[in-house]
């Protein structure tokens, strides 16, 4: 420590500009680069000696993907032979089996590890070789914010929020026009695979129902797909049923459609 | 120096306050400080002060987690223990291993497409050694050793991941259908080789994206459909089965962090992760190949959440800087050691500023408490020109209470044997006590301005040097001088951007178990708004003082949006208004979005069963009934400035003002807003933060004895 006229601690200092200063400090920040200089290169290790430019590398580690997949098929070929061989020659237990499942298990395990390296080395090559290219500056790029989370269907609030949107699509396409647009959410959790439409019947005149409902998840709306098999001569008209979930005694609503003339 | 020993006036009694004052006062000083910490209020801790209410409950601030690489803070704590043991005091305080106790299960939520939630559990290994601890010889951070691990994390998640329950994956044999496994093999080889794809195609086109708009619009909208096909792919036929989805959405992060690492250079830039910190977190994520899927994870959204990243306490604004969130998301998890996550045994003021007190108490640290900072006085203003520094002359303090005997108050209270905190100041020992207490005084209010009388330290005969340690967010209130003068400082009080909390805690008469709620996962987060991040508390009600013991407590938190203008300073109303608010939003999460993780807290007719919460000291029927029962439980709003939390946002790196900084002679700084070297709000921040005040002031410790300082 330094002082100006007054040490620290003494009796109040007469001249007002007498107070205790600090030390100056050695430095005034971190040291951020440290460390990364020495060993840049360990994180693709270059053991193998490979010292071409980053397209060779690349064609080495897709070579390398390759060459590790067929890996893993061969493996699991061989070791499949090897039991059907021991198998037909009478040599094989079947108190064998949990053993060999386990190792076979295991050896295809690492074989996927391997197969994941190589495709990370993949996007890490790609990744170098177009390093050089300048990205965008801050605050350029948009992304949209998290999912809101209101909790389960019963948590949600208001009919909005209830609502689960349904695009319908037709085959041939052209064939009609939705007239139903959302459904109700299903209460509990319930896979695309878990939802079916009854067919849908004319809403008037005897023409044959539409079986043909097909009802898909979409991932970039987050609602449903319905796409409605239309038979050739199907009646013009109005068509509607019901769209069950498995999860629940209750239908998510009703999808209705139109055919055109 | 001349024999005299050095006043050093502390503002502020948390983490990097008391941090300071534990390297100020180390024996190995022989004396040289004499340390004041000036305290408002009655007790310690700042954002981390907990107090002991009715049947000893502690109640928090708010959800504290101790993770495995705050290791100047474990040090810290270590030694403080230590010093307690040697003292003959351990039999109260325990050794440190009493107080934290290992945890490495996570469990994450994120919002079904199809309703509802989903539910992640991950394990994290253990690994060597424990936090604290010095580094092993050699070991240096860096970008590439963060890389390494970056692949271990990977295959652990793909090992050890569950999903509701199931694990992806087992090696070992012990699924029960060999051909599921065959069949799980497969299906990862296939997804591997495709998700490689997608994000080499992904990456080309948002590189191309950044080319610029002409020359490169085709082969962009062409890698970009074929990216798309290839996610499309992946998602219908992969991602179909959620329990593949949380390990794709985990690797396309990852792969776009290393994309990012590589694309910016930063294994070599001399500015470390700083190079990116102009960035908005999942802006860097997104530009580096990663799919908008993965920037909506549970995963990244559970570290939002823990970071409270939302700008303004509003959900639809996620808003951590691309630099500080891959530095603490990269200690987080590949610089922990020992455990993933600590839990403290009980509160934190018992657990952490109990203890501190004790033993600083010891060391001959005076604390005075109810002293609120009012003004800090600057020396008269330097002719332009003038190359010398300003330095602080005076601190002014609102004396908001006295002791009634003349003596020291004495904070600490008795609880299971144990010493804690009170959450209410003992009136008793106050001049007029009983009146402020009638009167309701609110002693850590900021909007409470009552007081007994004013007091002024004056430079030179009160103290020497100053570690100002309070909030951010009082800064404005206490340092006009200062802003007044400096631009950097103000710069640093907007910049620097906080947000308000709100937090309830529960006890209940039913365990988690019994509720449906499958442990053993000891923090959730990515839950939904606004209590997205809850915490089983199961082992700290033990340490409380209940005739008749509840099952558990639980805690909830999450940001607390700010209104569109600001309280004014005469708004006596309003953290009681914001207090309610947050009742109400307590009560309406536990009639709702709890019922997801919850379903045996709800009775046939589907209400909350509100007689499962613990009320009365006998813990069982006593108390109201219905909803109301809930107004015996806890809850608050962090809305005071001080205790506002600090999040980092892009660029504000530098406006942040080191502890070191010298623009004041005798004047250092210390918090969780400083700069700190790891500019996060969270305990390791503000301890590493008063570390450096102590060096700013003594020179001790070494730079490079802080943990990390030195770090990308």
């Amino acid at each position: 420590m330094t002082t100006r006229k007054k040490p620290a601690g003494a009796e109040p200092p007469a001249d007002p500009a007498a107070h205790a200063v600090r030390p100056e400090p050695i430095r005034m920040g971190p040291v951020r680069g440290t460390g990364a200089q020495s060993n840049e290169s360990d994180l693709k290790s270059d053991a193998d000696g490979r010292t071409e430019g980053p397209l060779n590398a690349i064609s080495e580690d897709v070579a390398q993907a390759v060459r590790v997949g067929y890996e893993v098929f061969t493996e699991n070929l061989r070791r499949g032979r090897e039991a059907a061989n021991a198998f037909s020659q009478g040599e094989y237990s079947l108190g064998q089996v949990p053993q060999d499942a386990g190792q076979t298990l295991n050896e295809l395990g690492r074989l996927l590890k391997q197969l994941t390296d190589s495709s990370f080395d993949i996007v890490y090559r790609l990744a170098e070789l177009l390093s050089t290219l300048k990205p965008p500056p801050p605050g350029q790029s948009s992304v949209p914010p998290f999912r809101s989370g209101s909790g389960d269907g019963a948590a949600r609030s208001g009919p909005a929020a209830q609502a689960l949107a349904v695009a319908v699509r037709f085959t041939p396409s052209g064939a009609g026009r939705a007239l139903t647009s959302s459904l109700t959410r299903p209460r509990a959790q319930t896979s695309p695979a878990e939802i079916k439409a009854s067919p849908l019947a004319p809403r008037e005149g005897g023409a044959p129902s539409l079986t043909e409902v097909a009802i898909d998840f979409d991932i970039a709306s987050g609602g449903l797909t319905a796409t409605v098999s239309v038979p050739q001569g199907q009646a013009p008209g109005v068509y509607s049923g019901a769209v069950w979930a498995a999860t629940q005694d209750m239908p998510l609503g009703v999808l209705a459609i139109e055919l055109a003339q | 120096m001349d024999g005299q020993p050095i006043k050093v006036a502390v503002i502020g009694g948390g983490c990097a306050a008391m941090a300071a004052v534990w390297e100020l006062s180390r024996p190995e000083h022989g004396g040289r400080f004499d340390i004041t910490v000036y305290q408002e209020g009655w007790r310690l801790g700042g954002k981390g002060a907990s107090g002991r209410g009715s049947s000893g409950r502690i109640e928090e601030h708010g959800l504290h987690i101790w993770l495995g690489f705050y290791d100047n803070a474990f040090r810290m704590m270590r030694e403080c223990h230590s010093e307690l043991e040697a003292a003959g005091l351990g039999d109260i305080f325990g050794d440190w291993r009493d107080a934290w106790t290992e945890e490495n299960s996570v469990a994450l939520f994120s919002v079904a497409e199809r309703g509802g939630f989903e539910r992640w559990d991950t394990h994290m290994p253990l690994r060597a050694g424990l936090p604290g601890d010095p580094l092993p010889a050699g070991e240096v951070f860096s970008v590439t050793y963060y890389m390494g691990r970056a692949f271990d994390l990977f295959r652990t998640l793909l090992l050890d991941t569950t999903v509701e329950g199931r694990g992806h994956f087992d090696p070992a044999g012990e699924t029960a259908d060999f051909s599921d496994s065959v069949r799980d093999l497969a299906r990862l080889g296939r997804f591997a080789g495709v998700a490689a794809l997608a994000e080499a195609v992904g990456l080309v086109a948002s590189l191309l994206r950044g080319v610029g708009p002409t020359p490169a619009a085709g082969l962009t909208a062409l890698a970009e459909q074929a990216c798309e096909g290839l996610r499309a792919w992946l998602e219908t036929r992969w991602l179909a089965d959620d329990r593949r989805r949380f390990m794709w959405e985990v690797a396309d992060l990852a792969l776009a962090t290393m994309v990012g690492v590589i694309r910016f250079g930063l294994l070599t830039d001399p500015r470390g992760l700083d190079a990116i910190d102009d960035y908005e977190c999942r802006e860097f994520l997104r530009l580096n190949g990663a799919s908008v899927r993965a920037l909506q994870s549970p995963f990244l959204r559970g570290l939002f959440d823990l970071s409270m990243g939302y700008a303004g306490g509003d959900d639809n604004r996620p808003m951590l800087s691309a630099g500080q969130g891959l530095r603490g998301t990269l200690r987080t998890f590949f610089g922990y050691r020992g455990a993933f996550m600590w839990r403290m045994r009980a509160g934190m003021g018992d657990v952490v500023f109990a203890p501190l007190y004790t033993a600083l108490k010891r060391r001959g640290v005076k604390f005075e408490f109810f002293h609120r900072l009012t003004n800090v006085g600057l020396s008269p203003a330097r002719p332009p020109g003038d190359p010398s520094r300003d330095w602080v002359t005076s601190l002014t303090f609102d004396v908001q209470a006295r002791p009634a005997s003349g003596e020291a108050y004495s904070p600490l209270m008795e609880v299971s044997g144990r010493p804690c905190w009170s959450s209410r100041p003992d009136f008793t020992q106050l001049e007029d006590g009983e009146r402020m207490a009638a009167e309701g005084w609110d002693l850590e209010s900021h909007w409470d301005r009552r007081r007994a009388a004013e007091r002024t330290l004056t430079v030179g005969k009160d103290f020497d040097f100053v570690a100002l340690t309070v909030g951010v967010g009082a800064v404005p209130h206490v340092c006009r001088e200062i802003l007044a003068r400096d631009e950097r400082w103000r710069r640093m009080t907007q910049d620097v951007k906080t947000v308000a909390s709100q937090a309830f805690q529960i006890w209940l008469t039913e365990d988690l178990d019994s509720l449906g709620w499958q442990g053993p996962a000891y923090i959730t987060g990515a839950f939904a708004k606004p209590f997205d991040t809850w915490c089983d508390m199961a082992h700290v009600v033990p340490e409380e003082a209940w005739a008749k013991r509840p099952r558990t407590s639980v805690y909830f938190c999450a940001v607390l949006p700010d209104p569109p203008e600001p309280p004014r300073d005469d708004d006596k109303d309003y953290p009681a208004r914001r207090a309610e608010e947050v009742r109400r939003n307590a009560r309406a999460f536990l009639e709702g979005p709890i019922r997801a993780a919850w379903t045996g807290a709800y009775d046939a007719h589907g209400r909350f069963r509100w007689e499962i919460l613990a009320a009365g000291d006998g813990g069982g029927g006593e108390g109201p009934c219905g909803p109301e029962r809930f107004d015996t439980q806890y809850w608050r709003a962090n809305v005071n400035p001080s205790d506002r939390y600090v999040i980092h946002t892009p660029g504000d790196f530098r406006s942040r003002i080191s502890p070191l900084d010298m623009a004041y002679d005798n004047l250092t700084v210390a918090g969780d807003w400083t700069d700190s070297g790891f500019s996060s709000g969270c305990v390791e921040g503000a301890v590493m933060s008063g570390l450096l005040a102590a060096s700013a002031l003594s020179g001790s410790p070494r730079l490079e004895d802080i943990i990390a300082y030195d770090h990308p």
